[in-house]
This record gives C-alpha cells, sequence and structure tokens, in this order.
C-alpha cells in the first residue's frame, strides 16, 4: 500500500504539470493474487501489482486522455504532456465542468487480513473448499482471490478523493461423472467466507445432480438461485439503467420514467454505501456514492449519471463514472440492489406444480438489448420439480428471455440474499420464482 | 529489456527454481472514438511492467510488476518463487514441461505505415468523416473508431531462450444503430465485434475505408426497421465470413483449446466435449470440414514468431475431413500427455501467465464461388454479421443471432428479414456443412478473446470464406 499521502503526492505532481490546461486525473494502485485449482490441485497461482494512471487534460472546449502504468514521475510528466496535446488536437466540443471539492462517507472499505493476505494462507482456504469436495468423492475446480486496491482522483478545481479497498472472493465448481454443481462468495473481508460451507454446498448440488435427464424446450415456472437472479440484475444494469443507453433511446427506461416496467413486487436501488454488497466510496470522477432508486414497485425512478451525461441531461451526476479513456458503454450502476421478499427457497418449492430450480446461468448474451432480450444457458445444477419437491436433475436447457418482462412474472421472492460480485461492485439478490420462463433448446449433459 | 529479463530469471533460479522466465513488455496504445459528428474519446497509452514464472518443487508461481528497480526485481522474484512453494503444496503431482528448442530471436510484424506515426489530425479526420457520412434520418447514433496497439515483448528463459517481437495492430470499424419507435436495428463494418484487427499498420485502415462504406452501412441499418422478422423453421443457412469466424471460434477453436480439454477452465470458461478419447476418431464436421491453427498467416490477429513458451508460432491440423485430430497446447498441458507443445500458449500482457489462446484458427477454403453457392440454393437464408452470441460451457449448445437475413429462394436473393437467429449442436451443425467456398473469398479476420481468472483479452484470428450448413434450426425468438 502506498498510502493517502503518497498518492495525493503524485496526484498533486501530475496537476502542478497543468499549464494551460485543467486536468482529472485518477490512479487505481492494485495488488491482486489469485490461487486456481483443477481436480484438486493447484494449477494456476498468480500476483500482480500494477498501477493505472488516467489523465483527462481540458483545454477550453477541447478535451483528451492519456493513460499509463507508473507512478515515476517521468512518466507522470510524459503522460500529462501527451493528455494536453491530444487534446489540442481534438475538436472543440461542448464540456461538462469539473466537479469541485466533494465530502465522503465514513465507510469501511478496507481489510488488512484480506489485503495482505499471502499465498499460504489463499492455498489453505482453498484446500478448506476442496478436502469439503473431495470427502464427498467428488473433483474440485475453483479459486480464491484477494485484492488490496487504492483508488484516488484529483482535478483542478480541487478535488481529491482517496479510498483503500480490500476484497475476496471464492469460486467453487465441482464435477462427477458428468453431475456438475457450483458455489461462490465475495465479501471486503475474507473472513467473513465460509470456505468450507462453500465446498460443502457445491458437493451438495453435484450429488443431487447425478443422472440428469433430457426434458423438451418450452416455458417452465423457474425458481431462479441468486447466481442466476445476479445475471439478471447485471443486464438490466449495463442494458438499461445507464444515462447513455437512456439517452440513445436504446434502453427500455427510455421515456418511462414513472411508469410501470415490471411488477409490483419488484424495488431495484444502487447504493454504493450499503456494507452489506461491496461498498465504494466515490466514482472514478470523485463523486460520492448515494443510494439512487431505480425501479420502485415495478416503476421506472432513476438513471445513473456520469458528469458529462448529467450535464447532457441537465442533471447532477449520480456517481456512477468508469475512468475516463477506457470503452465503456457510460455509466452504469455497479452496486445493486434487488429488494428481498419473505418466502424461502422451500416455500418456492412447495408451491410449485411444473417447473425448473436453476441454480446460475452461462454465456448470456443480449439478442435485443432495448427489450433485454438474452439468451444463455442454465449451468452446474438443473432440477425439475414436480409436484412440490424436486423431482429429478435435468440436462441444461437454453433459454430465450426478455429479463425485463420477465420481472413482471415475479410471483415469490426469498428473505435470503447473497452479495456476488467482484472488488469494484456487487450484486445483493434474493431467489426468484417466476412464471413461464422461456427455455428454447437442450444440451447434450 | 533483455538484461533486466536475464537478470531475474537468474535470480529466480539463484532461488530455487527449477524452470524461469521473464516476460518484459511495454505496450504503446491509442484509440480514437467519434459519435454523431463529434469527437467522443482521443486517448493514448502506454502499459509498461514485466512478470517472471518460476516452477519450484513442481508447481507454479507467477508474481508482476510495473516496477523496475532492483528491490522490485528482487522482491518481485521472491514473490513469485514463494507463491510456487505454496502451489507445491497443494499438488498431486508435479508440473512436466514439453522440450523447447533454445531460441535466440527477434521479430516485428511486417507493416508498411507505422499508424503511430501517422498524423492524429488524418486519424480524427477519417472517423468524424465516417459519422457524418452515417447520419440520416432514423439513425440515431453513428459512431466510428480507430484503436492501434504496438507491443514490445522480451521473453528470457533459464533454457537460455531470448527472443524479442514487436507485434503491431491496426482496426477502424463503424457502427449505425437506427431506431423506429420501439424498434432498434444496427448495422456495423467491417465486423461487429471491434471490427478487423490485424497485425497490418495504417495500410489495413486505408483498405478498410470506413467512411467510404458509412453511407451504406447507414442505409442498411434504417433499410432492416421495416423489413420483415426472419420466420422460424429448419432450413438451409449460408454464413458469411465474419459470423462463420465467430462460430469457429466458439464451437471450434474454444473445445480445440488442450487446458480445457483437461480441466484447467472448469471453474470458469468451461470444458470440452472434444475429450481425449475422441481424438483421431471422432467426427467433428462433414468432409469439407478442414480446421487449422496456423499462427504464420501474414497480417492475422493470432500471427506471431514465438509464443510465450519460447515455442516457435507454426501450423496446427485440427479437424482433417471432419476428424479431429488435434488440440492447440502449450508446454505445460502437453507435458501432461507426453506430447509436444503446438505453440498456443500467450498472455494478455505483463501481467497475466500464458494460458493456451487459439491463434489463427481457419477452416480451410473449398471450392465454391459465392455467387454459385446462392444458384445452387432452393430455399434458404443468407446470413451476414453478428450480432448475439452464446454457446454452452461444453461447447455443444450454440445460438447466434446477425445483423442480416438476406431471403433465397431459387437460387436468387429476394429480400431481407430482421433479427435472424439460428442454434444447433456443434458436431451436428458442423456434420451439415456441405460446401466451402474458394481462397478468393477468404479472410483472416481478428478478434478478441475472454478466458481465464483473472481475466485475459486474447488477440486471436479465423480465416474464413462463406460456407453453407443444411438443417438449420432459425427463427429463435423470446
Amino acid at each position: 500500500m502506498i498510502g493517502r499521502a503518497g498518492i495525493k503526492e503524485i496526484l498533486d505532481y501530475a496537476l502542478s504539470l497543468k499549464g494551460g490546461c485543467e486536468l482529472e486525473c485518477s490512479l487505481v494502485c492494485e495488488n491482486s493474487a489469485l490461487t486456481r485449482f483443477a481436480q484438486g490441485q493447484v494449477h494456476q497461482n498468480v500476483a500482480e501489482e500494477s498501477a493505472s494512471l488516467a489523465i483527462r487534460a481540458i483545454s477550453g472546449k477541447r478535451a483528451a486522455t492519456a493513460v499509463a502504468t507508473s507512478l515515476d514521475r517521468d512518466i507522470v510528466s510524459r503522460t500529462v504532456r501527451a493528455a494536453a496535446e491530444n487534446a489540442a488536437r481534438s475538436p472543440e466540443a461542448s464540456l461538462a465542468p469539473l466537479p469541485g471539492p466533494q465530502s465522503y462517507a465514513d465507510v469501511e472499505t478496507y481489510d488488512a487480513a484480506t489485503g495482505e493476505c499471502g499465498p499460504s494462507e489463499r492455498v489453505a482456504k482453498a484446500r478448506l473448499m476442496i478436502d469439503a469436495v473431495e470427502a464427498k468423492g467428488i473433483e474440485a475446480y475453483g479459486s480464491v482471490e484477494t485484492q488490496a486496491v487504492e483508488t484516488a482522483v484529483a482535478n483542478s478545481s480541487g478535488l481529491f478523493a482517496y479510498a483503500p479497498s480490500s476484497s475476496c472472493s471464492a469460486v467453487i465448481s465441482t464435477i462427477k461423472s458428468g453431475a456438475y454443481g457450483y458455489a461462490e462468495a465475495a465479501s471486503r473481508k475474507m473472513g467473513d467466507i465460509n470456505f468450507g460451507a462453500l465446498g460443502s454446498e457445491a458437493a451438495e448440488r453435484c450429488e443431487n445432480a447425478k443422472d440428469a435427464q433430457s426434458i423438451p424446450a418450452g416455458r417452465y415456472d423457474v425458481i431462479l438461485l441468486e447466481y442466476a437472479v445476479a445475471d439478471i440484475m447485471q443486464f438490466l444494469c449495463s442494458t438499461g439503467f445507464g444515462a447513455t443507453a437512456y439517452r440513445e433511446a436504446r434502453s427500455f427506461m427510455t421515456g418511462m420514467i414513472g411508469q410501470k416496467v415490471m411488477g409490483g413486487n419488484i424495488t431495484i436501488w444502487d447504493d454504493g454505501l450499503d456494507p452489506s454488497g461491496m461498498p465504494v466510496l466515490f466514482d472514478m470522477e470523485g463523486v460520492p456514492k448515494r443510494r439512487l432508486e431505480l425501479i420502485t414497485g415495478g416503476t421506472a425512478r432513476g438513471i445513473a449519471y456520469n458528469v458529462s451525461e448529467g450535464f447532457k441531461a441537465g442533471v447532477a451526476s449520480t456517481g456512477h463514472a468508469f475512468p475516463s479513456g477506457t470503452f465503456q458503454p457510460g455509466p452504469v450502476p455497479i452496486n445493486v440492489f434487488l429488494e428481498a421478499g419473505r418466502a424461502t427457497l422451500d416455500d418456492m418449492i412447495s408451491a410449485t406444480e411444473t417447473g425448473l430450480l436453476v441454480t446460475r446461468f452461462h454465456y448470456t448474451r443480449a439478442v435485443d438489448p432495448k427489450r433485454v432480450v438474452i439468451t444463455g444457458m442454465t449451468r452446474d445444477g438443473t432440477f425439475l420439480v414436480k409436484n412440490g419437491r424436486i423431482a429429478h436433475s435435468v440436462r441444461n436447457l437454453r433459454f430465450t428471455e426478455s429479463y425485463v418482462e420477465a420481472m413482471s412474472r415475479v410471483d415469490m421472492i426469498s428473505a435470503r440474499t447473497k452479495a456476488l460480485g467482484g472488488r469494484s461492485g456487487a450484486c445483493v439478490v434474493p431467489v426468484l420464482k417466476i412464471r413461464q420462463f422461456n427455455f428454447t433448446g437442450v444440451t447434450e449433459f | 529489456m533483455k538484461d533486466f529479463a536475464r537478470a531475474a530469471v537468474s535470480r529466480a533460479q539463484a532461488s530455487g527454481a527449477s524452470y524461469a522466465d521473464c516476460r518484459v513488455i511495454e505496450r504503446l496504445s491509442q484509440d480514437i472514438v467519434a459519435k454523431n459528428g463529434e469527437l467522443d474519446r482521443l486517448a493514448t497509452g502506454r502499459d509498461y511492467g514485466w512478470g517472471v514464472r518460476v516452477l519450484v518443487a513442481g508447481g507454479w508461481g507467477f508474481a508482476s510488476t510495473f516496477r523496475f528497480d532492483p528491490s522490485s526485481l528482487e522482491s518481485t522474484v521472491k514473490k513469485a518463487c514463494d507463491i510456487a512453494r505454496a502451489t507445491a503444496s497443494l499438488r498431486k503431482r508435479p508440473v512436466k514441461l514439453a522440450p523447447a528448442p533454445v531460441v535466440m530471436a527477434s521479430w516485428t510484424t511486417p507493416i508498411v505505415k507505422d499508424p503511430f506515426l501517422v498524423d492524429d489530425s488524418v486519424k480524427v479526420g477519417t472517423v468524424l468523416e465516417a459519422t457524418r457520412a452515417m447520419m440520416q434520418p432514423k439513425v440515431r447514433t453513428a459512431s466510428a473508431m480507430m484503436s492501434f496497439l504496438k507491443e514490445t515483448k522480451t521473453l528470457a528463459t533459464s533454457e537460455g531462450s531470448l527472443i524479442e517481437q514487436v507485434i503491431y495492430e491496426s482496426s477502424a470499424s463503424i457502427q449505425a444503430f437506427a431506431m423506429d419507435g420501439r424498434e432498434v436495428q444496427r448495422r456495423t463494418y467491417p465486423n461487429s465485434i471491434f471490427g478487423d484487427v490485424r497485425t497490418e499498420g495504417y495500410e489495413h485502415i486505408e483498405k478498410t475505408d470506413i467512411a467510404g462504406a458509412a453511407p451504406r452501412i447507414a442505409s442498411e441499418a434504417v433499410e432492416l426497421l421495416s423489413v420483415p422478422q426472419c420466420p422460424a423453421g429448419t432450413t438451409t443457412i449460408i454464413l458469411d465470413p465474419t459470423q462463420l469466424a465467430l462460430q469457429l471460434h466458439e464451437s471450434g477453436g474454444h473445445p480445440m483449446e488442450l487446458d480445457r480439454v483437461l480441466g484447467h477452465e472448469a471453474d470458469f470458461a468451461g470444458t470440452s466435449f472434444l475429450t481425449l478419447d475422441r481424438l483421431g476418431t471422432f467426427r467433428y464436421g462433414s468432409d469439407s470440414v478442414n480446421v487449422v491453427a496456423d499462427a504464420t498467416l501474414t497480417g492475422g490477429r493470432g500471427t506471431f514468431a514465438y509464443d510465450d513458451d519460447g515455442i516457435p508460432g507454426q501450423r496446427t491440423q485440427l479437424v482433417k475431413q471432419g476428424i479431429l485430430v488435434g488440440y492447440m497446447s502449450s508446454r505445460e498441458t502437453a507435458g501432461e500427455l507426453g506430447w509436444e507443445s503446438s505453440g498456443a500458449n500467450r498472455a494478455d500482457g505483463w501481467g497475466r501467465i500464458p494460458i493456451v489462446r487459439m491463434t489463427n484458427v481457419c477452416l480451410e477454403p473449398g471450392e465454391w464461388t459465392l455467387e454459385d453457392l446462392i444458384a445452387d440454393t432452393d430455399d434458404g437464408l443468407y446470413l451476414h454479421t453478428n450480432k448475439s452470441w452464446s454457446i454452452d460451457d461444453r461447447r455443444l449448445n450454440f445460438q447466434f443471432g446477425t445483423e442480416v437475413g438476406h431471403v433465397i429462394k431459387n437460387g436468387k436473393i429476394v429480400g431481407k428479414v430482421r433479427n435472424p437467429v439460428y442454434t444447433g449442436i456443434t458436431y451436428k451443425f458442423w456434420g451439415g456443412c456441405d460446401a466451402v467456398c474458394n481462397r478468393d473469398d477468404w479472410h483472416v479476420y481478428g478478434f478478441p478473446c475472454g478466458k481465464a481468472t483473472p481475466g485475459q483479452n486474447g488477440h486471436v484470428g479465423h480465416g474464413t470464406s462463406h460456407a453453407r450448413f443444411r438443417n438449420v434450426v432459425v427463427g429463435v425468438r423470446a
């Protein structure tokens, strides 16, 4: 860790080189490490120390960016110069003013035990998952990742933001005789994750998934575990809740603010400060995180903005900017919550005459981004529910379904939620029971 | 770079590594994006760092950093060795590497015009002109982009290899979104996924001529708003080379990566239906299907002289007359089976470990021309330019959508349909391939490729021409 003072010194130096330009500087310094295993043995074990400096230079109505992966003063200086030269060569455009100084919430985002975790400890955590799986005679595949990240933003208008953060994520996949299982977890604190329990969850799912039978494609009621629901949230965010897609009329939210777009039992919001997710204090323009209502009782309420999209729309940034100079679809919510309900998973199964219990989705892609029509496969444990009980495992199916329209057909929502994601954000989601999900194909396993 | 890489390797050997390699990489990049007649982004980048990979007690360790001072060299090598020892504590058998030649070499992508020496005003002017040429009624968003990369990479190994490579990449592309009420239609050129990235210089941008193609692409996007939906059914399809390239990537390239076959990707990307017991006997496709991985093709995005194991770039037969005959491999994955590496081990920059990546995975050309192929088709669809893609984790059940569907009746194109989607099972689909167009129609398209944790972006190419497939399910809808 470089620390607040060291990071500020680097960014102050960059700002001192501004010449005739205004500057916006972001710096992300990261120590990441990942231990990965296959068939119960470690096959990849890596550590990466990186620094990503992005300088956006604004000269009157001209702006451009330069990025570098170094903290050397010489490179910082060259990067500022490159950004200024790029700006000078850019055509004029209508530019938003830089945000001034901000104040930030006091939310804990760094856990030293996680950020400083060494390879022996990561292997020990992997072993906890592997042992729980191999004890059942099942093959274990997965990973344990830890990160320590320092994020800072500074600009010529006096803004300075700095926050350290840590994260840990664990994934466990299980395979036995053509049956598959899965579990994952993520937290700012490694101590929050019960690795042995994750292994047991994935092993149990794999045991239950044996002897999968093929069933025909068609519409089925589905119970989607949190892993699958997180995929729905991610697509709603990336295709629908961002201001760029909204402005360009590529979003299902375009023109629908204040109108019903989902079922009345659906409430979705973004909150970078909620510690039950993966808290983040500010975005990459230094704008503080705050709660943003997206869908309330099925009604479209809000959109995520960065500074430039807010300027175009005449509203304030909601704190959803990504680093400048990177290929992004524009501002997107990354700390998303779907309101829990009251049901248990057993309630949902009991209430299902004929349906499917789906562990997670795989390789999902947008067929029609505006309607959020997504195709993808089920993976790692799909089960037929018959007369209120799990009947047997089934071979994986392909679905082609509008996630927006599916969110108008939610019958039951679990009380339990799970936080899923990575270091920069998370979805906190419950289990959902949805009517008549559209399955359009089957595979051979 | 050379001295630093050698020093890191020596330090690793002194720390107990039985094998070590070090890659020092500098990446210079430039991205230019314009939207609706205005410049959206002009960004340049310099990414410079190094990574050291070690084998200690039969386990891998890897550490990387952007710091080059002596103490960082010492601490980073120590970190890699400590990681390797932790790995070894949870290994059931030691890593065994396939043999590699000792190589002292340097190689540079042959280019005509260095894209980093072309005046930025020319590039900016071209992307602006392209977007302006697409602006017409119902075109809501017209965007254009150019990207350039120059990667300078030095590899030193403890076996004595020292290899320097300079690889250039260039691409330009355009995209038009047309809208009419709730309907949104998109057309792109020359390919939908970041254009057609090639290991060429600015001459590739001039040949691509995005500004010249812009009016046609915009008009086609608008036209798609008013054509009928693709009907559902089972029919004959002809795929254009860009769509066939992605079809080959997903259902051919990935399942033929040996790391997937051995389970190294089981927790993330998945495994493969092309298991080892199927090598040499499994009918992957029809007799018309011949697939190679070829790292030696001029201009391919998967073209290089040596992979990150120091193995020479080479041509490997994967499918011969429809039968699976090979895999893409690394020294580690090939060594596990007592084979020789096919030279396909590559990392995404200095910060990540090399893994098995596609090179240029190509469907070998056949004898047909597109004109003859259409004339020979009584009833079917000619599908053009990818719009969506998905495949299961063993690479069997796939579904693709394309931007355009041309309707073929009695050997002639008679109209268009929108939102065409087709689906199938990989080996049955390739088994229905009854015609592949000739070399005049054949081109190597460049693609990105996501794989592994931590995530890595691969640089791959696919050589394809038009091809025809029988009995394909089309018209899948939500």
